[in-house]
C-alpha cells in the first residue's frame, strides 16, 4: 500500500465507536455482575455509549465525503447488499444507538419500580452484546481487507477490541466524578458515587483495569508474533504513536498505577485518586495514538 | 449491450466468455507503448515529470521495472502492472453497495452513481489497483478497455504492443498457453493465485512472482479468505475471554489468600 485513503478520520471513528460499544460492554458488567456497588459505572457507560455512537456516525458522514450521494447509496446498500461489512456495520451501529438511546432514558429517569430496574437490565445487557460486535465490527472488517497484510489477522479484531472495552472503562469510570461534581441534578447516584470510585472502590477498579490491560499486551503480543507483512512490521515497530502512545502511555503506565493502586503500596489516599484518574486519561490517549498507528503504518 | 456490440455478436466477433490478456514478460521491450496508448484512450493527463512506476488515478497501467540480484547475477525484469481483472475479485467482495461489479467478460468495472466513497476497495485490493480520486471523489482504475471488446477491438494496451508481449483472448485459451510454459519450467502468475486473475503472466525461468512485486496470496479467493479469517478470528475469541476469566480467576485467587492471612494474623494477635 501506497496510498492514505483511511487516515485521522477513521481512527477517530474507530475510537469513537469503540469507546461507545466497550462502554456498553463496562455498564453490562457493572450492572450484572456488580450489583448497586457499581451502578455510577453501569450508569455513565449506558450514557456513554449512545452519545459517541451517534458521534461516530458523524465522523463516518465526514470520512465518506459524497454527502450527497452517499445517503441514497447507503439506503441501497442496506435493501439490496445486506450482507455487506458494511451494511452489517451499520444495522449493528443503528441497533446499538436505538437500544443505548433507551436504555440511558431509563437511566436519567430512573425510578425505584421492578419495571425501571429490570428495562435496564436486559436492556443493559442487550446493549452490552451488541457493544461487543460494534467493538469488534471495525477490525473484522479490516481484517479482510487483502491488499493491507498487516490487517490481515484473526487477532487483529480482538486487539481493537479490549483496547475498546479499556477505553470505555476509562471514560466511563472518569465521568463518575465529572459529571456528579458538574451536573449534580441529572443523576443522584453519581453524585453520591463521585468521591466512592476512586476512593473505597478504587482498588477493585484497579484490579479489573489491570486485567484488561494485562489481556490486551497478551493480545498485542500475540498479533505483533503473527505479522508476515514486513513492510508493515517495519512501519509498526518504528511508529511512535504505536510504541510511545498505544503501548507505553496507554498500557504500560496505566498497569504500573493499576498494580500500586491494588497491592496499596507508593502511593496513598488522594494521591492513588489522583493517579487513577491519570491513568485513564492516558489509557484513552493511548487508544486514539494506537488506532492512527494500526491505520497508518498498515497503509505504508 | 450497446447496439454496435449486438452487430458484432451476429458476425461472432462479439462472445460473452471470460475474456483475458497474457503478458508474455519475456517478450516486452519496455517501449511503454501500451502506457502511453491506455492514457490516450482514457482520455487521462499525460505525466508532468516521468514515467511512472506505479498506477494512480491517473495513470492505469505502468512498466514496472525492476532488478534483481539472484546467484551474482543481476536480472531485469519488465512487468505491466495495471488491474489484474480477477476472476473473483477482491475490490468487488468488499464493495458494500455493489457499485464495483464484475461483466460475464471478466472486466471488473466501477459504477460512481452507486459509490458511497468508503474506499474499502482500496484497501482491499492485494495488487493496490483502485486508486481513490481526491477531487472527484471517485475510484480510478483499468476497465479492461470494455467499450473497446463490445465493439470487437482489443484493449488499447494490447493493440499497441509491438513486441506481442501482450495478447488478448478468452481467458480459458490463455490459461493453457500459460500452463505450457509452466511446464517448460518459466513461473507463471494468475493462473489461481487469489482465486485466478484476467491478467496472466509468463515470467522468465530465475524471476519468482514475489520478485517483481506479485503478492503470494495462495489460491483461496476472496469468499474462501474471508471465511476462513471469519472463523480464526471466532476462535481467537475464546482464547481472549480464557485469559480474562483466567486473570479474573488469578486476582480472586490472590485477595482470598490475602484475606484469609490477614484474618489468620488477626486471630493470632487476639490470642
Amino acid at each position: 500500500m501506497t496510498e492514505i485513503v483511511w487516515g485521522w478520520i477513521t481512527a477517530v471513528d474507530l475510537f469513537l465507536i469503540g469507546t461507545a460499544g466497550g462502554a456498553a460492554i463496562i455498564a453490562a458488567l457493572a450492572l450484572i455482575f456488580g450489583k448497586e456497588k457499581y451502578s455510577s459505572l453501569a450508569e455513565t457507560g449506558s450514557y456513554i455509549a449512545p452519545i459517541f455512537a451517534i458521534l461516530s456516525i458523524f465522523s463516518v458522514i465526514i470520512d465518506l465525503g459524497r454527502f450527497t450521494d452517499a445517503p441514497g447509496n447507503m439506503l441501497y446498500t442496506l435493501t439490496n447488499y445486506p450482507g455487506s461489512m458494511i451494511s452489517l456495520g451499520t444495522v449493528l451501529r443503528i441497533l446499538f444507538i436505538v437500544t443505548g438511546l433507551v436504555n440511558a432514558f431509563l437511566w436519567i429517569f430512573r425510578k425505584d419500580s421492578v419495571g425501571n430496574y429490570w428495562g435496564r437490565m436486559v436492556l443493559g445487557a442487550v446493549n452490552g452484546v451488541l457493544g461487543l460486535s460494534v467493538t469488534l465490527y471495525p477490525g473484522v472488517m479490516l481484517s479482510l481487507a487483502r491488499g493491507v497484510q498487516l490487517w490481515n489477522s484473526p487477532v487483529f479484531p480482538w486487539v481493537i477490541s479490549v483496547s475498546s472495552v479499556l477505553t470505555g472503562l476509562a471514560l466511563s469510570a472518569l465521568m463518575v466524578p465529572i459529571i456528579g461534581s458538574v451536573l449534580p441534578g441529572l443523576s443522584s447516584n453519581l453524585y453520591e458515587s463521585r468521591s466512592l470510585l476512586f476512593g473505597d472502590l478504587s482498588e477493585r477498579l484497579s484490579l479489573y483495569s489491570g486485567i484488561t490491560t494485562l489481556v490486551e499486551m497478551v493480545v498485542v503480543v500475540i498479533y505483533m508474533a503473527g505479522v508476515t507483512n514486513a513492510v508493515g512490521f517495519q512501519a509498526l515497530m518504528t511508529s511512535a504513536s504505536f510504541w510511545g502512545g498505544f503501548v507505553f502511555l496507554g498500557l504500560l503506565v496505566p498497569l504500573v498505577i493499576y498494580a500500586l493502586g491494588w497491592l496499596k503500596v507508593g502511593l496513598s489516599g488522594s494521591l492513588r485518586s489522583s493517579a487513577l484518574m491519570a491513568s485513564f486519561l492516558l489509557v484513552i490517549i493511548g487508544s486514539i495514538l494506537g488506532r492512527y498507528a494500526l491505520l497508518l503504518a498498515a497503509q505504508l | 449491450m450497446k447496439l454496435g456490440s449486438l452487430k458484432l455478436v451476429s458476425r461472432g466477433l462479439y462472445t460473452d466468455e471470460p475474456k483475458g490478456v497474457l503478458v508474455d514478460t519475456r517478450k516486452c521491450i519496455g517501449c511503454k507503448a501500451c502506457t502511453i496508448s491506455c492514457k490516450l484512450w482514457n482520455d487521462n493527463p499525460r505525466e508532468t515529470e516521468t514515467f511512472k512506476t506505479k498506477t494512480s488515478a491517473s495513470t492505469y497501467t505502468v512498466i514496472s521495472e525492476t532488478e534483481i540480484e539472484k546467484n551474482d547475477k543481476l536480472e531485469y525484469a519488465l512487468v505491466k502492472k495495471q488491474c489484474m481483472h480477477c476472476v473473483e475479485p477482491w475490490c468487488e467482495s468488499v464493495c458494500p453497495t455493489g457499485a464495483i461489479y464484475k461483466t460475464s467478460q471478466g472486466a471488473v468495472l466501477y459504477d460512481s452513481t452507486r459509490c458511497i466513497g468508503c474506499k474499502y476497495c482500496v484497501q482491499a485490493c492485494p495488487y493496490d489497483i483502485p486508486h481513490f480520486d481526491e477531487e472527484e471523489h471517485l475510484i480510478k482504475k483499468c476497465v479492461l478497455c470494455t467499450d473497446r471488446i463490445e465493439l470487437g477491438l482489443e484493449p488499447a494496451c494490447v493493440n499497441t504492443c509491438i513486441s506481442g508481449a501482450l495478447e488478448f483472448g478468452s481467458r480459458e485459451t490463455l490459461v493453457i498457453k500459460a500452463q505450457e510454459a509452466e511446464n517448460e519450467g518459466f513461473n507463471v502468475f494468475g493462473i489461481d493465485d487469489g482465486g485466478g486473475t484476467s491478467w496472466i503472466y509468463i515470467l522468465q525461468k530465475n524471476i519468482e512472482p514475489k520478485d517483481v512485486g506479485f503478492p503470494d496470496l495462495g489460491s483461496n479467493p476472496p469468499s474462501k479468505f474471508n471465511l476462513n479469517m471469519i472463523q480464526s478470528a471466532t476462535g481467537m475469541g475464546g482464547l481472549t475471554a480464557a485469559l480474562a476469566l483466567a486473570g479474573v480467576a488469578a486476582a480472586k485467587y490472590v485477595e482470598r489468600r490475602n484475606s484469609v492471612s490477614e484474618s489468620s494474623k488477626t486471630e493470632g494477635k487476639e490470642e
